[in-house]
């Protein structure tokens, strides 16, 4: 049977001209796991919502919709949509009520509600968080709540809106599988728009690729790799391999396949940077919220230098943005002390200024140009350089937009420009990668280097090994309160075992050095370096 | 044209105050009062529930008391300085006068939550549900005068701090003395110069930009939301 | 008492409110009290016991010693302050207010200790479920706006703003700060009533499910504290109220209203003390 059925659907949003969808036909077979990617507006999310048609947005919609084999507008279709912020979706106050906010709502007596509730919290494991209040819950366990808010209603069809653009990669693994469960055994159907394959497209049947709003590659995710356009979606190995056949698509088959060709068994190390001129050092930091708790910061050593792009990686939880803001001094240390440029914190010579993670948390104000002139007249600094900074940052269409209207890796953009406004020497990040497409990611990986290159220090601390090893000059492990293994980028990922990027850990023992894609792809015998 | 359920409502309600008075006798004032703080609060809740609310109005009825019983919470520290008072008003003028009321009801009530609830409560209920009511009913001349919007503001202070004073004063017993009313309102005079102060100035600072928030809200997801 | 039905608790507290609030029997008043602070030392423990206590005799104290500076009725004058007769019985009248009025907090405390806010929307859940589900999101956004609003100013001051710190500079940061929230606020809201519609809210009436029935036990519960509400009412009525003025007469059924305000307090004073013996009794065996 037929999921979902489309044919030449054309949609145009009521404020927009251009129509954000255009002539869409496609179909999607019960019990499939389908990968709906795209750039950030391609119309992923418009037509996510239009298959939900309680939320569709108000429009002009042509052509045909059919789901589950029901028309459009008939009954309604047992449908299930978990939106991409789960946060900004919760209705309740606990994580009962929220599960209960479905069955409650559709008219079923009570014992029937009991009983829906019952089985989803058996079945997904929530007895534990069942009376936690949804403000006290993690990010992994707040996705978890509102999948569950949305499967308790046993829906057919299960759609996904980026549902790993707000977890750590860790996280973001365990609920791939949670997801793939729910496919694998209940036979539900899924549709899950992303921007990054990375995760589940080795799992996918298909993948169906927007572009502007028009559907420009519907097939299975492994002939991707072969299209010039998609391979920048795929997953480390495919890229690493795209002209290989099969195409691996996980680390798995990328070892199997590296074994197989002949390849080379070292590839040059790229030359290191020396620095000269410490900007900001630590020296045994020791942090604990409380006297009898534990630390969380154990005896950390730093030392940032002058046009140095410094990454910490690390777990989460581990206590990096503890780190970060007993740095920026907005927590003070029990014991270890904080230079900058040389002088305590207090009488520091040089400007810190932190990006923090939630970046929205910046804008104070309904535009971002009205933003950046407001923090300027704070900063007693003339307004002209809120242009000049959107100019630095190539910004300047999203002047006029709103902060919370812009896509994440604009929003992380013009939060960066915001920091930057008060210009300071030193600049700390947390996760600034978090949930970026690719092109977003390398983007803000280009504007930090090239600060780097001005003589700024930057320190980040993030949890994608992909972002420090393509970007950072020296990188280390926070774990257990101190930072380990601090050294420059290419000697710190050539001593990496598993603890590495997806190319490293497909090059593992086999090709030493190998640890971008870039890298790896000179690795098999005949490539040109 | 009434329906005659509510008619009968009416009347017993009414009865069940008469037979009330009559039995208290000496605090029958108080019985008064309470009884129509819960029949003012009642009906108002009675058409919300009744009424076929859009999803809309409900989560920005939850929104904008959580906004100002959280206003209560941070500014809490500073005595009697606090945005309750002024993000009910907002609330009334831009999303209409009942929902005004439930906002500034439902304000009252939960942030008792948080603070300690007592007798009080139900009349701080009913005096800022009946804020926001007024705020939603003059909406339109309020959104244009920024002066108008003031003395509302101050008027509204005064009003919930007297009315507080009158109520409390019905409570301590013995009907209603001008000298134990002035008494009262002397000792709390710094609170209602206060209140009052508070409302103006953060009416006056918040204006603006709410009414960018409100208008981005209606044309972004449409009207009524 | 977590075995009773919420709605049992909630009357337990409610009775007796109605007693301490509308009678005006020094007596009455007192006995209210007496049966909070046990249920309190029950609950709770030695130590909010005597803090409730003290607070409670401390704030009688202070009523009965203001209240005859502005009420001079009475016979028994003891002093005079401007020229104003200073009376006992304007005092005595004043600790039946104190003791009125810090009963009725005590047991606005007592029924915080009993039900948790879950139980309480629950019982209001029945009523009226639209407006449980407006409060339970309401209390789902409080800590949500309050730590943004953390999140936002560390933000500002990590950004170099909001380094101020005149009153003026702290009052226009805190009134941006509040206003970002605002703006997150219509956000959240937006996002709310999205999420809302795309799990089926106003396709159907609410229905409020979180609830058990009534077992027998909470029905004679119910039917006692009922009874005796009723009769404490009818005592009030008939004449049980202390008179104050000129001098102080006790009411004809005032014996009668304090036996009633006893007993409405004995049923969660004996519950609360079976669960004690039964927990101590328990643990010591372990």
């Amino acid at each position: 049977m037929e999921a979902v059925h489309l044919k030449a659907v054309t949609f145009r949003h009521n404020t927009a001209k251009q129509p954000a969808l255009t002539d869409i036909s496609l179909t999607v077979r019960t019990g499939e796991l389908v990968m709906l990617m795209g750039p950030s507006g391609s119309g992923k999310t418009t037509l996510l919502k239009l298959l939900k048609p309680e939320i569709a947005p108000f429009g002009e919609l042509s052509g045909e919709i059919s789901l589950l084999g029901e028309k459009r507008g008939g009954t309604a279709p047992r449908v299930g949509y978990v939106p991409q912020h789960p946060e900004e979706s919760f209705v309740s106050d606990r994580v009962r009520g929220e599960i209960m906010f479905a069955p409650e709502n559709a008219g079923l007596p009570p014992e029937e509600v009991r009983r829906l509730t019952a089985e989803t919290v058996s079945r997904f494991g929530l007895g534990k968080l069942l009376e936690r209040p949804l403000a006290s819950l993690s990010g992994g366990e707040k996705q978890l709540v509102s999948l569950c808010a949305v499967m308790v209603m046993q829906p057919d069809l299960l759609l996904l809106d980026e549902p790993f653009s707000r977890l750590d990669p860790v996280t973001a693994e365990n609920f791939a599988d949670l997801i793939l469960r729910v496919n694998r055994e209940f036979g539900t159907t899924v549709i899950i728009a992303e921007h990054s394959g990375e995760l589940m497209l080795a799992q996918a049947e298909r993948l169906i690729y927007l572009e502007n709003g028009r559907l420009t590659a519907d097939l299975p995710p492994r002939q991707a790799a072969k299209n010039a356009q998609l391979i920048h979606i795929m997953p480390a190995a495919a890229r690493a391999f795209a002209e290989q056949e099969p195409v691996p698509m996980t680390v798995k088959e990328g070892r199997a396949l590296l074994e197989k060709l002949p390849h080379k068994t070292e590839l040059p190390l790229d030359e290191t940077q020396g620095y000269s001129e410490p900007v900001l050092e630590a020296e045994g930091l020791r942090f604990s919220f409380r006297r009898d708790s534990e630390d969380i910061l154990a005896g950390a050593d730093l030392v940032l230098h002058k046009g140095e792009f410094l990454a910490l990686t690390g777990a989460n939880g581990s206590g990096k943005t503890t780190l970060l803001k007993t740095l920026a001094g907005q927590l003070r240390p029990y014991a270890g002390k904080v230079r900058i440029g040389g002088r305590p914190l207090k009488k520091a010579p040089l400007t810190a200024a932190m990006l923090p993670q939630e970046a929205a948390d910046l804008f104070l104000q309904p535009t971002v140009a009205e933003d950046y002139r407001y923090a300027l007249k704070a900063l007693g600094r003339p307004e002209e350089e809120a242009s000049a900074m959107l100019g630095y940052l190539g910004c300047e269409k999203l002047a006029d937009m709103h902060p919370y209207d812009l896509s994440g890796g604009e929003l992380q953009l013009c939060a960066l420009g915001r920091v930057l406004l008060c210009q300071p020497d030193i600049l700390l990040l947390d996760e600034p990668s978090k949930g970026l497409d690719p092109l977003s990611a390398r983007r803000l990986g280009t504007v930090l280097k090239k600060l780097c290159a001005e003589g700024k220090a930057v320190l980040t601390v993030t949890h994608s090994l992909e972002f420090a090893a393509e970007n950072a000059c020296t990188c280390g492990i926070f774990c257990g309160g101190r930072i380990e293994s601090l050294l420059p980028a290419p000697k710190f990922f050539s001593k990496a075992g598993f603890y590495s990027t997806a190319s490293g850990r497909i090059a593992r023992g086999m090709v030493k050095n190998a640890y971008t894609v870039e890298k790896l792809r000179q690795a098999p015998e005949g490539s040109h370096a | 044209m009434p329906s005659r359920r509510a008619v009968l409502a009416l009347v017993v309600c009414l009865g069940g105050i008469c037979a009330g008075c009559a039995i208290f006798g000496e605090t029958a004032a108080v019985w008064g009062i309470c009884s129509a703080a819960v029949l003012i609060c009642g009906y108002f809740f009675d058409r919300f529930e009744k009424r076929d609310t859009p999803s809309g109005d409900i989560a920005l009825t939850a929104v904008m008391t959580a906004l100002a019983v959280a206003g209560r919470l941070i500014f809490a520290p500073v005595p009697a300085f606090k945005p309750c008072a002024a993000v009910i008003i907002l609330a009334g003028i831009y999303l209409g006068a009942e929902k005004g009321f439930a906002i500034g009801a439902l304000t009252a009530l939960i942030s008792n939550f948080y603070f300690s609830q007592g007798i009080w409560t139900p009349f701080q209920m009913t005096v800022w549900g009946l804020t926001g009511l007024a705020a939603g009913l003059l909406g339109d001349k309020l959104k244009k005068s920024p002066a108008a919007l003031a003395f509302f503001g101050g008027a509204a202070g005064l009003v919930y701090s007297v009315s507080l004073d009158v109520c409390s004063m019905l409570w301590l017993g013995g009907g209603f003395s001008a000298e134990r009313f002035l008494g009262l309102t002397a000792a709390s005079l710094w609170f209602t110069v206060s209140y009052m102060v508070s409302n103006v100035i953060f009416l006056l600072l918040f204006v603006r930009p709410s009414a960018r928030v409100f208008g981005r809200l209606r044309d972004k997801y449409g009207p009524g939301r | 008492m977590k075995p009773l039905h919420p709605v049992c608790r909630l009357t337990a507290v409610m009775t007796v409110l109605i007693c301490l609030m509308f009678s005006r029997s020094i007596t009455a008043v007192g006995a209210g009290l007496l049966g909070g602070l046990v249920c309190l030392g029950l609950l709770c423990g030695a130590k909010s016991l005597f803090k409730a206590l003290f607070g409670s005799l401390a704030f009688s104290a202070a009523v009965s010693v203001i209240d005859p500076l502005f009420s001079h009725r009475g016979m028994t004058v003891l002093l005079f302050v401007n020229d104003r007769p200073y009376t006992a019985e304007s005092m005595l009248y004043g600790l039946m207010l104190g003791l009125s009025l810090s009963g009725a907090t005590l047991w606005l405390t007592l029924c915080r200790r009993l039900l948790t806010d879950r139980e309480i929307l629950c019982i209001f859940g029945r009523i009226s479920p639209k407006l449980a589900m407006t409060v339970s999101m309401t209390l789902g956004f409080i800590p949500r706006l309050i730590e943004k609003q953390k999140r936002i100013r560390s933000a500002q001051q990590w950004a170099g703003l909001f380094a101020g710190s005149s009153p003026t500079d702290r009052l226009q940061s805190s009134a941006a700060v509040f206003m970002a929230c605002v703006a997150w606020s219509a956000e959240a809201a937006a996002g709310a009533a999205r999420s809302m519609d795309s799990r089926g809210y106003g396709t159907h009436s609410v229905t409020y499910s979180d609830s058990r029935r009534l077992r027998r036990a909470d029905l004679v519960f119910l039917t006692v504290q009922t009874g005796f509400t009723a009769a404490a009412v009818i005592f009030m009525a008939l004449g049980g109220n202390t008179d104050f003025y000129p001098t102080i007469v006790f009411g004809r059924y005032e014996p009668l209203l304090t036996a009633a305000v006893t007993a409405l307090c004995l049923p969660a004073i004996i519950f609360l003390a079976k669960e004690d013996i039964q927990w101590k009794l328990y643990t010591s065996k372990r």
